[in-house]
């Protein structure tokens, strides 16, 4: 027992002995510039698919009302998807930020932990099952368009048509890239949580 | 608006020592990473300090801080906000090199799994176990136990690398 004593006194006498860094005061401003810089790459990391995804919904109810408004019953309903699934996605990435800000280095370790466990878990279902769904609904959504924009453009709507499948595509590609990488930071969380324990 | 540049630089000062060391140990000795990671924790100091309230100590607040940032570290380090400090950053100048038993102090404890490092890396800086117990967020018991089989752990890494020496 006394030489468990004196083992853990002999190695806190060497820790502490090597405290011997000094530092000096005249980084602090470039650290508050980094700090700063942070700040901003976090905004844009919570809030930029939420005005990516605004902007894209402001611009197709631009579109559908004073380009093309569409007449027929079926056109309507797909316009109705494709922008009711965006809002979907746009309200659970806002929910998603608020989880985000409650993420916070002065909580516990086990808190901490904990909260950034929800976000991901949130993430994960936002960008999997979620993104897919909605991206389903989109193409029928499109697909319902089709009819009565070929009236006006013609088979060119193929050629669209065509694009879309092409952005679809890339788009899930990665989405599987993006879970893939989010379910390894969820196991590593999950890991560290199980040492607290 | 206060400006919080003196609190924070009078942070900087009195704590820098102590967060390096402890990114040190997290990072197994291997000082570059612990000076960016030691920035890191400084980072997120600036950010947090408008909620800093003063309920516990500025030190215990760091020591949250600094435990959750190297948690969050090893992570982000593959997939991290792009940020890169100034080249000409530098954050202070080192006086003497650490004595080299003590490296292997640091790779040992840098064995350890890491929630088990921050807690030991806190027990030779000598802070309260409760105090240790709020900042991992488990019970004071479990701590209690949990020490003592870090250190026999901490010991036995500590005895094979004397023995392969």
């Amino acid at each position: 027992m006394n030489n468990d004593i004196n083992d853990m006194n002999e190695l806190i006498r060497r820790w502490k002995q090597d405290r011997s860094l000094k530092p000096s005061p005249a980084p602090v401003d470039d650290l508050i510039k980094a700090a700063h810089e942070k700040r901003k790459s976090m905004l844009s990391f919570q809030y930029g698919n939420i005005i990516v995804l605004t902007i894209v919904v402001f611009a197709l109810v631009l579109f559908f009302l004073y380009l093309f408004p569409f007449q027929d019953t079926l056109s309507r309903a797909g316009v109705g998807l494709m922008i009711g699934g965006l809002l979907v996605r746009i309200a659970l990435e806002i929910q998603n930020a608020i989880r985000f800000r409650k993420i916070r280095s002065t909580n516990s370790a086990l808190e901490t932990t904990n909260r950034t466990i929800a976000f991901y878990r949130l993430r994960k279902v936002i960008h999997g099952p979620i993104t897919l769904t909605i991206l389903a609904l989109y193409t029928i959504g499109l697909g319902m368009l089709t009819p009565e924009f070929r009236i006006h453009v013609g088979d060119t709507i193929f050629v669209f048509d065509g694009l879309y499948a092409v952005a679809a595509i890339i788009l899930i590609w990665q989405i599987g890239k993006g879970i893939r990488k989010e379910m390894k930071d969820l196991e590593d969380l999950i890991a560290i949580r199980k040492q607290m324990e | 608006m206060i400006d919080q540049r003196p609190f924070f630089g009078s942070l900087y000062i009195d704590n820098h020592a102590m967060v390096r060391q402890m990114c040190l140990g997290f990072m197994k000795g291997d000082r570059d990473a612990a000076n960016d990671l030691t920035q890191e924790v400084f980072i997120s100091v600036w950010n947090a300090l408008g909620t800093f309230k003063g309920e516990s100590s500025a030190k215990t607040w760091i020591y949250r801080i600094t435990v959750n940032t190297c948690l969050q570290f090893l992570r982000k380090k593959s997939n991290r906000l792009n940020v890169s400090l100034p080249s000409t950053f530098d954050i202070g100048e080192e006086t003497t090199d650490p004595p080299d038993g003590n490296q292997a102090l640091y790779v040992a404890i840098g064995s350890l799994p890491e929630v088990d490092r921050l807690i030991i890396m806190m027990v030779l800086d000598e802070l309260d176990y409760d105090e240790i117990a709020r900042v991992v967020g488990i019970e004071n018991n479990n701590l209690r136990v949990r020490i003592h089989r870090i250190k026999k752990k901490l010991k036995e890494l500590l005895q094979n690398e004397q023995r392969y020496q």
